[in-house]
C-alpha cells in the first residue's frame, strides 16, 4: 500500500474540518473587515455542547444540532456583545481585534469554571476501517468528509443565491454603499455570524470527534491553523478559503505524518510566515476582496 | 450682486420670487439649519436647501466648503449635531442610512458607488433590498432607461467602463422609486462624451418628478441644468438663485465658477 496515499486520505478528514472552520471564520471577516480571534472558541462550545448533548441523548445527529446551534448562538452573542458595538462606535480594526482576544480568554476560563481544565475524552465508534480506492478510511471518517462537502454545497447556494447571500456580499464589498442602499449592514452581519457559527460549531464536534478528546483550549489551537488557511485562501473569500484549507490540510498531514506530528502548529506558523511573505493577500487572489469571487 | 443668506432671492430678479421656476409644489426635501462634523469642529453649520419634485437642485461652492459632507448628513451617514431634516413633510433626522432610503431618499456617492463583485443584475437587486415587491418589473424598467446595462446585465461592475458604472449607480439608486435623488459628483473623472450623457439621463431622471440634489466639480455644466442652486462656502449658505442666473452672475463666476470650469 502507498503510504503517500494513505496519508493523502487522512490529509481529507483533516482538510474537511479544517475548511469548515476556516470558512466560518473567514465569513466573520468578510462582513466586520475584523478577524475575529475569539473564533476558535466557536469550536470550543460547540465541542462542549456535543459532548454534553450526547451524554444526555445517546444521538450522534444530536449531538451535532447542539453543536451547531450552540455555535450558532456564541458567534452570534460575540457579535452582539463586542464585534457590532465596536463597530458601530467606530474603533479600529486593531482595537477589535485586541477586544475579540480578550473574549477568547473570557471564554477558554469561564469554560474551566464550569467543566474544569483537564481533557475530556469523547470518541465515538469510527467503525471499522475500509480502503476506498487507494485510501484506508473509517466510515467516521467519511461521513466528516461528505458532512463537509454537503455543508459547503449549501453554503455555496445560501451566498450566491439568496437575498441575503447577496446582502452578505454587498456588506462585505462596500458596508456604507450597502447602508444606503437599505441594507441594515449590522443585521447581516448578525446573521452571518449565526450562520459561520453553526458551522464552526459542528467543525468543532467533528474536530472533537476526531481527536478523540478535548479541553476548554482546544479551539484555540486549531484557530491557529484555521487562521493560515483562512489567510492562504485570503482572508475574506470563501471559495480561496476553502482551497487554502485543503491546501493547509495536506501540507501538515504530510509533514506530520514524515516529520512528526507534534510539530503541526510549527508547521503550521511557518506555513503562515511563508504565505504572509510571498502572497500576503492570499494564493489566489487579485488586489479585491471579497466573498465568492 | 446676490444678497446673502439668510434672504434668499436675488434683490434686484424679477419673477424669479419662485422657487425653483418650474414648480409651486412643497419642497420634497427640506434641510433646515443643518450642522454636521466627524467629531471635531462641524464642518457644515446652520445649512439650509430645499429640492422640488421635477427639478435639479444644485448645491456648489468651492472645495472644502462641505459640499459632501451635507449630502453625507442628509442621507444618514452622519448624524447632525443641529438642524433637522424632513422628506415629504416626514422629519427624518438621524435616522440611520438604511432607514432613509424607505423614506423615498437615495443616495449615490461619489465613488466606489457600485458593488463591483456583483453583478449588474445584482447590483440592481439590492437597489430593490427595501422593495416588497416589484423588483423585477423595476428592473426592466431601469432597463428602458439604461438600455447599455440591459446588454450586459450578467457583466460583473467591475468590469464595467467609468461611465457605465456611472449609470449602473444611478440606476441602482432608482430602484427604490425614490422621491429625492441625491447624487455626490455623477460626472466627476468621466469623459467629456460620458458627461454629457450622464446629464441626459439626469434629465430624463428629473423629468421623471424626482427631485434631483446634486454636487459637481464642474460648476458651469452644473449651474446650466439646475433650476435652483446654492452656493456653499466654508461650510455655510453664501448664495443662491437660478442656476442660469448664478453662472450669468460676473461675481459668482469670478468667485466660485472661475473662468475656465
Amino acid at each position: 500500500m502507498n503510504e503517500a496515499l494513505l496519508t493523502l486520505g487522512f490529509a481529507l478528514v483533516t482538510a474537511s474540518i479544517l475548511a469548515l472552520s476556516a470558512v466560518a471564520f473567514t465569513l466573520q471577516y468578510a462582513v466586520t473587515n475584523v478577524a475575529n480571534v475569539s473564533h476558535g472558541e466557536i469550536l470550543t462550545v460547540g465541542a462542549y455542547a456535543a459532548y454534553l448533548v450526547h451524554q444526555r441523548t445517546g444521538s450522534a445527529v444530536a449531538a451535532a444540532i447542539g453543536a451547531a446551534l450552540a455555535g450558532g448562538f456564541a458567534a452570534l452573542a460575540m457579535h452582539s456583545a463586542v464585534i457590532g458595538p465596536f463597530i458601530r462606535f467606530g474603533a479600529t480594526p486593531t482595537i477589535i481585534f485586541i477586544a475579540t482576544l480578550g473574549m477568547s480568554f473570557v471564554i477558554q476560563n469561564t469554560l474551566v469554571i464550569f467543566f474544569g481544565a483537564a481533557n475530556v475524552a469523547y470518541t465515538l465508534d469510527p467503525g471499522a476501517p475500509m480502503h476506498l480506492g487507494p485510501f484506508l478510511l473509517t466510515p467516521l471518517d467519511l461521513q466528516i468528509i461528505a458532512s463537509a462537502i454537503a455543508i459547503t454545497f449549501v453554503l455555496y447556494l445560501i451566498i450566491s443565491r439568496t437575498k441575503f447571500g447577496k446582502a452578505l456580499r454587498a456588506v462585505s464589498q462596500n458596508r456604507e454603499l450597502a447602508r444606503v442602499t437599505g441594507i441594515n449592514a449590522t443585521r447581516v452581519a448578525a446573521a452571518t455570524f449565526f450562520l459561520a457559527g453553526l458551522i464552526a460549531g459542528y467543525a468543532g464536534f467533528i474536530l472533537a470527534e476526531s481527536v478523540g478528546s478535548f479541553n476548554p483550549y482546544f479551539g484555540f489551537s486549531f484557530f491557529l491553523i484555521t487562521l493560515t488557511a483562512a489567510v492562504a485562501g485570503g482572508l475574506g473569500k470563501a471559495f480561496g478559503t476553502m482551497i487554502g484549507a485543503v491546501l493547509v490540510g495536506i501540507i501538515l498531514e504530510f509533514a506530520g505524518g514524515y516529520i512528526s506530528a507534534s510539530y503541526n502548529l510549527a508547521f503550521a506558523f511557518a506555513l503562515l510566515a511563508i504565505v504572509i511573505l510571498v502572497r500576503p493577500r492570499g494564493l489566489f487572489t487579485n488586489a479585491r476582496r471579497t466573498v465568492f469571487e | 450682486m446676490m444678497e446673502a443668506v439668510p434672504s434668499p432671492h436675488r434683490g434686484e430678479g424679477e419673477g424669479e420670487g419662485t422657487k425653483p421656476a418650474t414648480g409651486a409644489s412643497a419642497p420634497v426635501l427640506e434641510v433646515e439649519k443643518l450642522t454636521a462634523g466627524y467629531g471635531g469642529p462641524p464642518v457644515i453649520s446652520g445649512v439650509t436647501i430645499e429640492a422640488r419634485r421635477g427639478a435639479i437642485t444644485a448645491i456648489v461652492g468651492p472645495n472644502g466648503a462641505g459640499k459632501s459632507t451635507l449630502l453625507k448628513a442628509i442621507a444618514g451617514l452622519i448624524r447632525p449635531t443641529e438642524g433637522s431634516v424632513k422628506v415629504k413633510g416626514a422629519d427624518v433626522t438621524g435616522l440611520p442610512a438604511e432607514k432613509l432610503v424607505s423614506k423615498g431618499l437615495a443616495y449615490v456617492p461619489q465613488v466606489a458607488n457600485v458593488f463591483p463583485e456583483l453583478t449588474i443584475r445584482e447590483n440592481l437587486d439590492m437597489g430593490g433590498y427595501s422593495r416588497k415587491d416589484g423588483v423585477r418589473e423595476r428592473i426592466e424598467e431601469l432597463f428602458k432607461l439604461f438600455p447599455d446595462l440591459a446588454a450586459s446585465s450578467q457583466r460583473k461592475a467591475h468590469t464595467l467602463s467609468g461611465g457605465q458604472r456611472t449609470m449602473l449607480a444611478l440606476a441602482r439608486g432608482l430602484m427604490v422609486d425614490p422621491a429625492v435623488l441625491i447624487l455626490d459628483e455623477p460626472s466627476a473623472g468621466l469623459a467629456p462624451k460620458f458627461q454629457g450623457l450622464i446629464w441626459e439621463r439626469i434629465e430624463e431622471i428629473r423629468s421623471t418628478n424626482v427631485a434631483v440634489l446634486v454636487i459637481e466639480q464642474n460648476t458651469r455644466e452644473t449651474l446650466r441644468h439646475a433650476q435652483w442652486a446654492y452656493v456653499l462656502v466654508l461650510g455655510e449658505n453664501r448664495l443662491e438663485g437660478p442656476g442660469q442666473e448664478l453662472l450669468d452672475d460676473e461675481e459668482v463666476v469670478n468667485l466660485y465658477v472661475g473662468r475656465l470650469s
